[in-house]
């Protein structure tokens, strides 16, 4: 049974209430496009684009707090929407909620593929998804620096102490050198041994085999040709469709029905990304 | 128990028309990689990067490689990317006057893989790499395929082949002259 008991008059007036805050929020006129909304959702609470169409006026408006609402009150109504879903998650990073954003936004992307894989609103929630991970790392890499930095002051000063402590002012003077020598070396090796730590927390390169010869990017959709040369899904057929049927690299002839997928470095792409979090950067 | 059918979640009639907020296009990201490659590893006696603000619009230089009648000479290039690059390929133009068969009179360059056998999958530093080897081999022999193609300037072609040592001289005063 459907919960909706309202006449059909008022379904129809909520619908004209949805056409002209489309009107308006086309002409960027965010405030009367909510008010709108408001008035459909008042008559039917029950329709799932109302709530998310004012989300989207609160997100124009960088009001976040609100589309948050929506967005759940949106989801409660219909689970497998990607919009509510999609904003849903950039609200929650608005609040550096990083963990509970990604899910949203992965969630959003997941239905998103099973409706319709090659829509811009895919490709718009791949784009959040990569710079709210890109976020993510760039927080816990912070703090795991901050702890890196404070435990090697830490270690440094228990090094200054227990030479202190081992060699004290009394001794003579060529011991003494000895002694500053030894210090210095632990020292030293203290430094080497933070610095590899560190490593995996430096952005640094996204080796070649990663990455598409035509985007210079990493991969997200690899496909291989026939002659054993994997590029970027949506690239290559842009490629045969604007250049020509040909392998970019080997120039051998090449047809759209000859791509596979290269789930290999696919795999191996999504293992590096959850190693090194800051390639996951997009400008 | 959800109403089925104003769902937008399919991308159907009754959402917003879905605004994109993606800002930089894909050839000007693939340029700023380029970039950043080149600023990494650029190819020997090689140097491009953009000319201002505009991504699109390159200057660079190549030097004359040694034992060739270019030797010690500098020579600017421009560089122009189609907005739909890498899929066109970038106009280059010799900004330094050159005494070479394959480059003419106002620096127009005739280079097979900036023309017909051009690939997304060729960069500038590729590119560059072509225009230095073509300092030391020109590329005469397209000339007798077909007059339509390359040389750009048949003269200095035939010289090459028919005198090779005025031809050098030649080559090594414009260098003088021009490039220095």
């Amino acid at each position: 049974m459907s919960p909706i008991a309202a006449p059909s008059s008022a379904t129809k007036q909520a619908e004209l209430l949805r056409q002209d805050g489309n009107l308006y929020f086309n002409k960027e006129r965010f405030g009367a496009a909510i008010d709108a909304y408001t008035e459909a959702i008042t008559l039917c609470p029950n329709v799932p684009v109302y709530w998310t169409n004012r989300a989207l006026c609160h997100r124009r408006r960088n009001d976040w707090t609100k589309v948050e609402e929506d967005c759940r009150k949106a989801i409660k109504l219909d689970g497998s929407s990607v919009k509510a879903h999609y904003m849903l998650g950039l609200a929650l990073l608005e609040r550096e909620e990083f963990a509970e954003g990604i899910k949203e936004l992965e969630k959003a992307l997941d239905l998103g593929r099973g409706a319709n894989p090659k829509s811009y609103m895919v490709e718009e929630i791949w784009q959040a998804l990569a710079k709210a991970k890109y976020l993510k790392w760039e927080d816990e890499s912070t703090k795991h620096a901050c702890e890196l930095q404070s435990l090697k002051e830490a270690c440094e000063t228990a090094l200054e102490e227990k030479h202190f402590l081992d060699f004290p002012q009394t001794e003579t003077e060529g011991f003494l050198d000895e002694a500053a020598k030894s210090n210095l070396q632990e020292l030293k090796a203290l430094d080497r041994v933070f610095k590899k730590a560190a490593e995996a927390d430096i952005p640094s390169e996204v080796p070649d085999y990663l990455c598409c010869k035509i985007t210079l990017d990493i991969f997200r959709d690899p496909v291989i040709t026939p002659s054993g040369v994997s590029y970027e899904r949506a690239v290559i057929l842009n490629h045969l469709e604007k250049v020509g049927n040909f392998d970019p690299i080997t120039r051998e002839p090449l047809d759209e029905s000859q791509l596979i997928p290269n789930l290999a470095i696919k795999e191996a792409v999504q293992a590096f990304l959850d190693e090194h979090g800051w390639a996951y950067k997009t400008d | 128990m959800r109403s089925a059918g104003i769902s937008a979640s399919s991308g159907g009639g009754g959402g917003r028309p879905w605004q994109s907020t993606t800002s930089v296009s894909s050839s000007g990201k693939r340029i700023q990689k380029e970039m950043a490659e080149l600023n990494l590893d650029p190819p020997p006696d090689c140097a491009a990067g953009p000319k201002g603000d505009n991504l699109y619009h390159w200057v660079s230089t190549i030097i004359g490689p040694p034992g060739t009648p270019y030797e010690g000479g500098i020579y600017f290039l421009d560089i122009m990317f189609p907005s739909d690059y890498p899929f066109k390929p970038p106009t280059v133009v010799f900004k330094t006057r050159i005494y070479h068969c394959n480059v003419d009179s106002v620096g127009n360059l005739s280079l097979d893989i900036l023309k017909d056998r051009w690939s997304p999958a060729l960069t500038i530093s590729k590119v560059l790499l072509a225009i230095r080897a073509i300092f030391t081999n020109p590329d005469v022999c397209k000339f007798f395929q077909s007059i339509l193609d390359n040389p750009l300037v048949p003269g200095i072609a035939h010289l090459y082949l028919a005198d090779r040592a005025k031809h050098d001289e030649e080559a090594a005063e414009w260098t003088l002259r021009f490039a220095r």
